[in-house]
């Protein structure tokens, strides 16, 4: 069934940003158990169930025009969100191709893609966009290669570098980023950008990670979920602009938590890049506030006991510290035994 | 020891104590001040190797017989240092010397003119570094001191020990969102 897609909504100031009852009823609820702890919970990326998150490569939904508004602004105020090193130039095009061409496949109705050689005609209708442009010569089109196709395509996008034994963050298109920035990160080696995480390392999480990644083969991508709480439905938490949102944790109440306490899921995709052979490392975010997650009591009772049970080195990573008994409190509503005790 | 391996879990760089006795033809010693104490300390550990030394200094001269040169900038520094590179035996090791945002600039143009990270030793001299204001992206000098005020936007920075090569900066993150410049809480 094709996507319906909602006009624009906003993910800042007067935070317009809702989810349908489809919208909600596909949202990628990320915790298979009642706790939650850091583990390489990586698997293959086998097409989901039609309709799922999970069915195509590069999942597009209803928020795909305001996904791309609020990419738009955020690139007019710091274009340097979108960064590319001179020898990740190939993945660049290896990116342009395969984003364009799944998407011309799984969403024909929205996006076309003609190829003459490397004569190529691409077609956006949803934004109402048409180029023609050579396949490998920067000169025609608009902009960087990897900017023209992820200010298309929602979610985050950092191509990976692999070399000496590591995967290097040498290029990526990161608007939405929850609390960390690229403009810092780039050019760091996959161990080096994750040293801020507590307690993963210790388990080994990340060694086990990377050799993992570094061994994904052309057409067998794999995937992941995230996930972390953000105050309003902001996409933009980058710690470029830290200042201007983190103040918001300050202001969660039992009156407002339900409304502006958001589950933010990430669905990261990881595809190997045939040519450059560099990894595409998608970072696709779904954000749900708390009053639509109760609409499905399971999930409430479920996020009730994983907040309740969170190793605190955990929650002050994620930066929940201030809210976190605020939001349990509200959800042990939805807890039977938690209600009973 | 090479500013990579003990700081295996880390972003922070750990820096060398002595000239690791490796097999090398040459060795090539950058200074940002060649009259420095430890700048003939690691000279000398590494004649000790019977191996060749250069040494180019950005300021100062070594105190004892060593082949020196001395450059007049940056710029000047990392041309001189291309022109080493090119001619260099394979199996050149490089020392650099000096405060750390110099210890990362060299590093970087090494790696430019086709230097390997595992050739390159660092000698952290002095306290100074450069912090980042993830804010604005302006860079400043600092020292140990666990929190500045950004020279350029004025927020209060907290420095995470979280340090980029390419930068060769430590990141500074609002250290009070609910009062980023120090004005008072609303």
């Amino acid at each position: 069934m094709p996507v319906t897609l909602k006009p624009v909504e906003t993910y800042r100031d007067d935070f317009t940003f809702r989810n349908s009852a489809e919208a909600i009823a596909r949202f990628p609820f990320p915790f298979p158990e009642d706790s939650y702890m850091y583990s390489v919970n990586i698997e293959p990326a086998t097409a989901g169930a039609p309709g799922s998150v999970f069915e195509h490569w590069f999942d597009i939904d209803e928020h795909y025009r305001s996904e791309m508004a609020e990419r738009a602004r955020v690139l007019e105020r710091d274009p340097d969100r979108c960064l590319v090193m001179p020898h990740m130039q190939q993945a660049g095009w290896d990116a342009v191709e395969m984003l364009m061409t799944h998407l011309a496949t799984d969403y024909p109705e929205w996006f076309e893609l003609e190829r003459d050689g490397e004569r190529w005609l691409w077609r956006n209708h949803a934004l109402d966009l048409c180029q023609r442009f050579t396949f490998g010569d920067p000169a025609s089109l608009p902009c960087e290669p990897l900017e023209y196709i992820t200010r298309q395509v929602q979610g985050d996008f950092a191509m990976l570098d692999q070399r000496d034994g590591n995967l290097w963050m040498d290029a990526g298109m990161i608007t939405c980023p929850a609390d960390w920035s690229i403009k810092f990160d780039a050019g760091m080696s996959f161990t080096q950008w994750h040293s801020p995480v507590p307690m993963a390392h210790q388990l080994g999480v990340f060694d086990r990670a990377l050799k993992y990644l570094m061994n994904i083969q052309v057409d067998q991508p794999v995937r992941r979920l995230n996930w972390t709480l953000t105050v309003n439905p902001r996409l933009d938490t980058s710690s470029e602009t830290f200042h201007e949102w983190g103040g918001e944790r300050a202001q969660v109440s039992a009156e407002n938590v339900a409304q502006r306490v958001h589950l933010r899921v990430e669905l990261q995709f990881m595809p190997r890049l045939p040519r450059s052979n560099a990894l595409l490392f998608g970072i696709r975010t779904y954000l749900i506030s708390l009053e639509e997650l109760a609409s499905n009591p399971a999930w409430a009772c479920r996020l009730h006991r994983v907040l309740r049970d969170l190793p605190e080195a955990i929650a002050d990573y994620k930066g929940m510290t201030l809210y976190r008994q605020t939001v349990v409190d509200w959800l042990r509503q939805f807890d039977p035994q938690a209600r009973a005790a | 020891m090479t500013s990579d391996t003990a700081s295996h879990k880390h972003s922070t760089p750990v820096y060398a104590e002595a000239p690791s006795p490796v097999p090398c033809q040459q060795r090539i010693m950058l200074a940002q001040d060649a009259s420095h104490a430890e700048v003939a300390r690691f000279v000398e550990a590494m004649q000790a190797l019977q191996q060749p030394v250069t040494l180019v200094g950005l300021t100062g001269r070594a105190p004892h017989a060593v082949q020196q040169e001395i450059v007049s900038d940056r710029a000047s520094l990392g041309q001189r240092l291309t022109v080493l590179l090119d001619d260099a035996p394979l199996c050149t090791r490089l020392h650099v010397s000096g405060d750390e945002a110099f210890l990362w600039h060299c590093h970087a143009l090494a790696q430019a003119a086709g230097l390997a990270d595992e050739q390159i030793e660092l000698i952290r001299l002095g306290q100074r570094r450069h912090l980042y204001c993830v804010h604005c992206s302006c860079l400043q000098e600092i020292a140990e001191e666990g929190e500045a005020t950004c020279q350029d936007c004025g927020v209060r920075l907290l420095v995470r020990e979280h340090f980029s090569r390419r930068l060769g900066a430590y990141m500074g993150v609002c250290l009070d969102a609910c009062d980023p410049r120090g004005e008072g809480r609303p």
